[in-house]
Order: C-alpha cells, then sequence, then structure tokens
C-alpha cells in the first residue's frame, strides 16, 4: 500500500521531468530516492557522465529543486578530514509547480502588474541577483531599463517586506540533521554530561543556532540597496567599506558571527568550485544557470581572499577570514566582531510559504464567512492580520492570545486601509463571543488580559480540520451516495456500532447497509473490529462493530490526491505525444508565422478536441492543487 | 417448605393408589387438613416437573395421574402448548388425529385465527386469533406497512419535518413542536411514538440537512435548525475520474489497467 510520501515524490519526480528533461529527471529522482548525497555518489548512482550530472545539479539548484548544504570537514586521528558538499531534493518546492499561477494571481490582486512581473520572472528563473531582476522585468514590460528601474527596485524592495520574496540561502549551510522518528527510537536516558553523546547532542543543538542566523537574514534588504534608494551614486564598490559597516550595524550580528564571516569566505569557495567544475560545453536548457554561475563566479573572484578550495571554510573562527561586502575589505579588519557582513552575491528567490499562509488565511476566512455571516468573517481577517508577525510556520495550529482591543484596532485600520468592505454591525467583542461559543472549538477564550479584557486564541488547525471535514463528506457523498454520507456521519457522531444499530439508525433496509458497509469499507472510509465474546474468534460468537477515524481517512485523502494529480498529468502527457505530429506542424507553422496552412478537417477537429480536452486538464489540475493546498500544506 | 413437600409427597402417595386417577374432589377429601392454597401449589409444582398429569375424565371433571418416571423424562423441556397437543394425540388414540396443517387450514378459511409474518423473520409464521392485533415486535413498528419497510412513508415524514424546520428559519425548533405538527397533519394511521420523530429528525441531521443545536437555558430537549454549512454536491477529487475509479488501488504504467488506457478518462474526455 504506497503512502502519501510516496504518491508525492511520484508527482514532484514527474513535474521536474516534465519541466527540465530526462537527464535532470533522472538526477532528481535518485536524489529523492536516497536522501543526502555528496556528488560522487549522485554520479555513481545515476550512472550518468560527471558533466551531465553537474550540469543537471546545477539547474536544479538554480530553480530550487535541490538545496545544497556544506558538511562541515572534522578533526580526526587522521588529520583533518575535509569538507564536502551535499545535496538534497526539496520535494516541498518541487510540488509547489502547480500552484505558481495561483501565486501570480494573488500578488497581481494585491501589489499590482509590477510585481506580478517580478514573481513571474523570479518563478521562471529559481533564483536571480537584483540587475538581472531588473533586467528581466523590463524586458517584460517592454520598457527601456533606465526608466523603469526605480520602480522596479521600489516594488521589489516592498515584495522583500512583506516576505513574498527572500533571499535564497548559501550554499555552505550545515545539512540539516536527520532526526530519527521518535517511534524508531527506544526512550533513553538522556546522557550524562562529559560523554560523547552529550556533546554531541549539544553540537546538534548548537547547529541550529547557524539555522537560526540564515532565517534572521532571510528577509533583509542589502544595505547597498536601502542606499541606492536614498540616491547615493556608487554602486557598491568604492562605498563598499561605509556599506561593509552600515550592513554591519544594520544586521544584528548573531552568535554565528564567526559563522557569518566564515560563510563569506566559503561563499567565495563554493562559486569558485562550481567554476572550476563547469564545462565550457554548453547544453542548449543549462546554457542559463551556466552563464549565470560563471557570472558569478566572476564577480566572486575579485573578493574572494585566501580560502583555499580544499581547506574546509568553516573551519574556525579567525582562520582566512575574508571581510566580505567589498575588495576594500581593509576597512572592516578581521578583528572585528561585529560585523556579520554581507555576502559578495545576492539572491533572491519566491519564498512559497508567505504565499501558503496567505492562501491558508483565506480558506479560514471563507469558512468562517460560510458558517457565521460576514462579520465574523471580518472580524477573523482581523484577528489573521493581527497574528501574522508571530507566526512561526504555515501550519501553526493555535495563534498567539490577542486582546479585545487589538483586535478593534486592526478592525477599524483595514476598514479605512479599504481591505474590509465596511464596519461590521455587531460590536467586535459580541462577535468574538459568538465565535469562542462555538462546540467546534475554533476559538477559545484565553486568560484575561490585563485592563479585564478577555483574550481570544485561533485554533487554526481546528478551522483547518472542519474545512477537510466537510471536503471528506463530499467525497463520500460523491462515492456513495446519500445513505453512504447518511451512515459515516452517523458513526461519526455516535462511535462505534453494529450493523443492526447502523441500519435502525439511519433508517435503511438492512441488506443494503450491509452491503454500502463493505463498500465502504473496502474504500477505505469506515473501519470493522471484530469483538469476541468466546476465547475462540468464532464469527457466530463475536460482536463486530463499524467506526471511522477522520485523522485516518484525511491521510488516505491527501495521499489519493497527490496519486490522482499524478495520473491526471500521466494521461496528459500521453493525450499529447499522441497528437505529436500534429503539434509539431502548428508549431513549425508559427515560427514560420504562415498565416494559411492547410488542415484537413479532420486536423481540424483533432486540434480542437486536443484543445479543450488540455483545458479541461489543466483546470483540473489547478482545482486538485487547491485541495492538495487543504490537505497538505495548510 | 418441608410442610409443602410433605403435601406433594401426599399427593403423589394417593395418586400411586390409584393408578387411574384422582378427582380433584378426591385429593381434597383424601388431605383434610391441608388447606386449598397449599394444595393447589403442591399441585402446581408437581404439574411443572411432570410429575403428575392433567386430564379430563369423560363427565369433565379435573382428573390428577401420576406420571412415571421415564415418561416424566420424555416429556422434559416441551413447552405447555406442545404438551397440551401431546395429549390430544394421545386422546385421539388409535385412530389418531387429522394434519395439523390442515386443522390451521379449517380454522383460517373460517376466520378465526391469523397468520402474522415476523418481520425480523419472515419465514416463521404465527398464528393468533382474528381479532387480535399483532403486537410492535412482530410487525416492526410503526416503519413497516404489511412486512415491507416503508421507504416512501419515511421520505413523505422526513420532508415533512425537513419543510417545518426550514419555515421556522433562524429560529430552531424543539423536538416537542415538531412532534405536535406531524401529528396534526395526520400523515400516520400509526400513532407515532415521540422516539420515532426523533429518529426520523436524527436522519436529517446525520444527511446534513439539519443541524442539532444545543438548547439554552433549562430546556432539555433537543432543538434542531437548517445547516448552516452545506455538503458541497462535488469536490476537485471527484470530479477527476481517478477520484471515484473502483479500481484505482490497481493502476499503474504499463499496467493492464494504466491512467493511458483507462476507459473512465476515455467517457470523461469525449466531447
Amino acid at each position: 500500500m504506497s503512502s502519501r510520501k510516496q504518491f508525492a515524490c511520484d508527482l514532484a519526480i514527474r513535474l521536474v521531468q516534465e519541466q527540465y528533461g530526462d537527464a535532470v529527471g533522472g538526477v532528481f529522482k535518485y536524489l529523492a530516492a536516497k536522501g543526502q548525497l555528496p556528488l560522487g555518489e549522485i554520479i555513481r548512482g545515476t550512472g550518468l557522465s560527471a558533466s551531465l550530472v553537474k550540469q543537471a545539479l546545477l539547474i536544479l539548484i538554480q530553480q530550487n529543486c535541490v538545496s545544497v548544504y556544506l558538511q562541515p570537514g572534522e578533526e580526526s586521528f587522521r588529520g583533518a578530514r575535509p569538507s564536502f558538499h551535499v545535496y538534497e531534493c526539496d520535494l516541498g518546492r518541487v510540488l509547489q509547480i502547480i500552484r505558481h499561477s495561483r501565486f501570480l494571481l494573488h500578488i497581481r490582486d494585491e501589489a499590482g502588474e509590477v510585481a506580478e512581473h517580478i514573481v513571474a520572472q523570479l518563478l521562471q528563473d529559481g533564483r536571480l541577483r537584483m540587475d538581472q531582476v531588473l533586467g528581466g522585468v523590463a524586458a517584460r514590460m517592454g520598457k527601456a531599463q533606465e526608466e523603469v528601474a526605480d520602480t522596479i527596485r521600489n516594488t521589489f524592495i516592498s515584495l522583500v517586506q512583506a516576505h513574498y520574496v527572500e533571499r535564497a540561502p548559501l550554499c555552505n549551510a550545515p545539512p540539516p540533521t536527520i532526526r530519527p522518528h521518535p517511534n524508531s527510537v527506544k526512550a533513553r536516558k538522556k546522557p550524562a554530561g562529559g560523554g560523547e553523546a552529550f556533546a554531541a547532542e549539544q553540537g546538534a543543538a548548537s547547529r541550529t543556532l547557524e539555522e537560526l542566523a540564515i532565517e534572521k537574514a532571510r528577509f533583509k534588504v542589502p544595505a547597498d540597496l536601502a542606499l541606492q534608494m536614498f540616491g547615493t551614486t556608487t554602486a557598491g564598490g568604492g562605498n563598499a567599506a561605509a556599506a561593509a559597516a552600515l550592513g554591519g550595524g544594520a544586521e544584528a550580528a548573531a552568535d554565528g558571527g564567526g559563522g557569518g564571516d566564515g560563510a563569506t569566505g566559503g561563499g567565495g569557495g563554493v562559486k569558485r568550485r562550481a567554476e572550476d567544475e563547469l564545462e565550457l560545453l554548453a547544453v542548449p536548457k543549462s546554457a542559463p544557470p551556466a552563464k549565470k554561475a560563471r557570472i558569478r563566479a566572476g564577480t566572486a573572484r575579485a573578493d574572494v581572499v585566501t580560502s583555499t578550495p580544499g581547506a574546509g571554510p568553516g573551519a574556525g573562527p579567525g582562520a582566512g577570514r575574508s571581510s566580505g561586502g567589498g575588495a576594500a575589505g581593509g576597512g572592516a579588519g578581521p578583528s572585528s566582531p561585529v560585523a556579520a557582513a554581507e555576502p559578495p552575491v545576492v539572491l533572491w528567490r519566491v519564498n512559497n510559504d508567505e504565499f501558503n499562509r496567505v492562501f491558508r488565511h483565506q480558506a479560514m476566512v471563507g469558512l468562517i464567512r460560510e458558517k457565521f455571516d460576514e462579520d465574523a468573517a471580518a472580524v477573523v481577517t482581523a484577528m489573521l492580520a493581527t497574528a501574522r508577525p508571530h507566526e512561526a510556520s504555515v501550519k501553526e495550529e493555535r495563534s498567539v492570545p490577542l486582546s479585545e482591543g487589538e483586535i478593534e484596532t486592526t478592525v477599524g485600520r483595514l476598514t479605512t486601509a479599504g481591505v474590509l468592505e465596511a464596519l461590521p454591525q455587531q460590536p467586535v467583542s459580541a462577535v468574538l463571543r459568538t465565535l469562542a461559543s462555538d462546540p467546534f472549538e475554533m476559538f477559545s477564550l484565553a486568560a484575561t488580559g490585563m485592563q479585564g479584557s478577555p483574550m481570544y486564541v485561533i485554533n487554526s488547525q481546528r478551522v483547518i480540520d472542519l474545512i477537510m471535514l466537510k471536503q471528506i463528506e463530499a467525497v463520500v457523498k460523491s462515492r456513495y451516495d446519500i445513505a453512504g454520507l447518511r451512515v459515516f456521519r452517523l458513526l461519526a457522531l455516535r462511535g462505534q456500532l453494529e450493523q443492526k444499530q447502523i441500519a435502525d439508525l439511519a433508517m435503511l433496509p438492512q441488506k443494503d447497509t450491509r452491503e454500502l458497509l463493505y463498500r465502504m469499507l473496502a474504500g477505505g472510509f469506515v473501519l470493522l473490529q471484530d469483538i469476541p465474546k468466546s476465547a475462540d474468534r468464532a464469527p457466530s460468537r463475536s460482536f463486530y462493530t463499524w467506526r471511522v477515524s477522520v485523522t485516518a481517512i484525511c491521510e488516505a485523502t491527501a495521499g489519493q490526491l497527490f496519486r490522482a494529480t499524478g495520473r491526471v498529468h500521466q494521461r496528459l502527457k500521453f493525450e499529447m505525444e499522441k497528437e505529436k505530429e500534429l503539434l509539431g506542424l502548428l508549431e513549425s507553422a508559427k515560427e514560420a508565422k504562415t498565416v494559411n496552412f492547410t488542415l484537413t478537417t479532420a486536423q481540424r477537429q483533432a486540434v480542437n478536441r486536443l484543445k479543450r480536452m488540455s483545458e479541461v486538464m489543466e483546470t483540473s489540475l489547478q482545482h486538485l492543487d487547491e485541495m492538495i493546498a487543504v490537505f497538505n500544506d495548510f | 417448605m418441608a410442610a409443602a413437600r410433605s403435601v406433594e409427597e401426599d399427593l403423589l402417595r394417593l395418586l400411586r393408589q390409584n393408578p387411574q386417577g384422582v378427582t380433584d374432589e378426591a385429593l381434597s377429601a383424601a388431605l383434610p387438613g391441608v388447606p386449598i392454597e397449599e394444595r393447589v401449589n403442591a399441585v402446581n409444582s408437581l404439574l411443572a416437573a411432570n410429575r403428575l398429569q392433567l386430564l379430563k375424565n369423560s363427565s369433565n371433571k379435573i382428573v390428577y395421574k401420576e406420571v412415571a418416571a421415564e415418561e416424566a423424562a420424555k416429556f422434559k423441556g416441551l413447552s405447555t402448548e406442545e404438551l397440551l397437543l401431546y395429549q390430544c394425540i394421545k386422546a385421539a388414540g388409535n385412530t389418531g388425529m387429522p394434519g395439523i396443517t390442515k386443522i390451521l387450514k379449517v380454522l383460517e378459511s373460517r376466520r378465526l385465527v391469523k397468520s402474522v409474518k415476523n418481520v425480523n423473520n419472515p419465514s416463521r409464521k404465527v398464528y393468533m386469533l382474528s381479532e387480535l392485533e399483532p403486537s410492535r415486535e412482530l410487525t416492526g413498528g410503526a416503519w413497516y406497512t404489511e412486512n415491507q419497510f416503508d421507504s416512501e412513508f419515511i421520505n413523505v415524514l422526513r420532508e415533512a419535518c425537513y419543510s417545518y424546520i426550514k419555515r421556522k428559519d433562524k429560529v430552531s425548533s424543539s423536538l416537542g413542536e415538531i412532534a405536535a405538527f406531524i401529528r396534526s397533519r395526520g400523515f400516520s394511521k400509526v400513532e407515532l411514538r415521540i422516539e420515532d420523530i426523533h429518529t426520523i429528525i436524527m436522519t436529517l441531521v446525520y444527511d446534513g440537512r439539519v443541524d442539532e443545536v444545543e438548547p439554552e437555558g433549562d430546556e432539555d430537549e433537543d432543538h434542531y435548525r437548517l445547516a448552516v454549512l452545506g455538503i458541497p454536491d462535488s469536490t476537485s477529487l471527484t470530479d477527476v475520474p481517478c477520484g471515484v475509479c473502483p479500481v484505482a488501488g490497481e493502476c499503474a504504467e504499463g499496467g493492464v489497467i494504466s491512467p493511458q488506457t483507462c476507459i473512465y478518462y476515455d467517457k470523461w474526455l469525449e466531447f
């Protein structure tokens, strides 16, 4: 029986293969199967040539399908072992590919056309430097770069501040520790202080400090960019010292101050190595990223000071530090502990999490609007907006406690900003009380705040649970008719029941109930449990009870969604393949720009059919993706 | 207790002395010291234990006879009806009795008795006097008309309840109100108990058309109102053939059942 993860993997591999070709797909498939791997093992495992693997990896990294980490070298008795790079596929990001059009639609509504162009450019190319963004977007807008540079830059900064765009993580962060599933580890005593195991645990804990540093830097607008905004003339080079100092001041140096410096040196090292590994042979698809990598390496080269490719750049503070940020590194000396300096090149990419968070909030507000009324929806929008800065991840279970006063101010603010339609009819406190008294426990009254005003908490997980439950009930209704729905809800509300009781309570004929129950059992919607009366489990002497487990069904449906999407995708590809010739004919006609070319009626029909069919399937894929979002990402 | 047993023993001794049988009067004469209650009790317990049998003699008087031990064993576990029938057949002696089924048919044709089918087990029949109404267990209650599950009737009732709840719109209706409404409309000849109406309304809850509402205040009756969260008719998953496919588990690329050769897809993509 395949699991949800397996279906998700299959779909992701299919998507990569469709977008980037078979070789890239093969490398991705191998990585998806094996987890974190260094380069040598990938080459050995896939059986492809080293150059092909490298190019494929570059494409994948460029497009954010694969993350790169640097496994730091360790000191051992045999001498220092070198650090090496480890590659890991990022399934989550790949699966978002289907959602890209939804992202674009949303960003256009929220931030306008220029923002849409920026996001589109970033989605197309994966990760880009600022100047590449400027060039690409200007080309999309069809205007000369100089005219629109400022607008683009402004919009870009606002996108970063709204967290829609983030910095691509550097290639030398340590790999995330693979923690074993808690079920597979026997409960062990805490290792005693001073032992090796203890040190390893502490090491694992401290490594996350570096992850914290990355997290902090994620949405930082680089100082030189900010400076450019405020009208300084030089672009980075001459003002580098000032910029570095500003940059150092602007960024709170985390404890990873040493890490930060090491990072820049490492960054340079990696890019140099990328350049070394790169062959000049350019395969058509990989030409753009290859060129970009060289450009990256090219600009970085001037900044790299001492690090040699072999040595572990992260090895210890103080060794081989290059105060990054500019060739004028003499300014900020190696002894300055404060400057967590800017890496030489900053790459930007789209932050899927923020989009998903927005969609999650939209879904929640939609449910509240349906279940209660427009006022409640407005209040909940305000609550979510107030709580948003405190949300650590997309899948928050519950929000921070919010006081009534805060919510009221936010309601007012949103109404004047035009986000909310009109002032709510009822006072906010009354709405909050109604929400909190709902038996489904989507909102709870938390402690009472300081001035005696009540504080409320949104149990986001419960809201999502209700959305999923409604979808599941709809699935049951489609598959098993109203009788099946009745039985399902009956069991969900009443717990374990015998077949006779089910038939009585649901008022269905006995024979029909029995058949229906067994069909639903085969479909995985109900569970059967035997309760034996005697020591041997003789069927005549046992009770048989039926029940439903909503959590299990949600999991199963999540997997089925991936599977169905995969199959629609397969069929679409197959249908396109069938009409390959016809498509080829159309393509060549388009390129030759011939207006009149004859098609036989059969061909015309085939074209029409193909068009309708691909429309239907593409829309299905989008609808399925919406449902996938509810079951998997929210 | 000892006294009762001694009464029984006396009775049995008396019967043994008179193998042709002892009438009731003879019994009371032979046991003068025993009050009539005790004698009756003793007779009943002996009857139940099959130690003596009850017969009617030619002058229609009740006669008691002792039952020999083996005979008692033979009759152990037989029900009263069976014993009675046995006695009738015994009374018929050498000539025997006409067939039982024939007797029943005669009675039925004369409309003295009728057969009633048990709803749970249609192959068993039960006979009773024509005038009597069969009990609820036999007929299955209000939901069975002529021993058939009456879906039509139930549907009519459901829709009636639903429209009543719907008309009340924002205000929730209590169980009592709905029951009164249904009774007033006279949908059913059979009297509908409040539990029956409750079952009907619960089916509407399970259908997702009606919500159960906790009553506020002191009332302890359930209230009902229209469901606020409707269930959508279709979902993205079920719009695609894979969502409702009966063989979804066996589908694989290159297999006998595959997305490329799927007949459900063919039908879906036929325009």
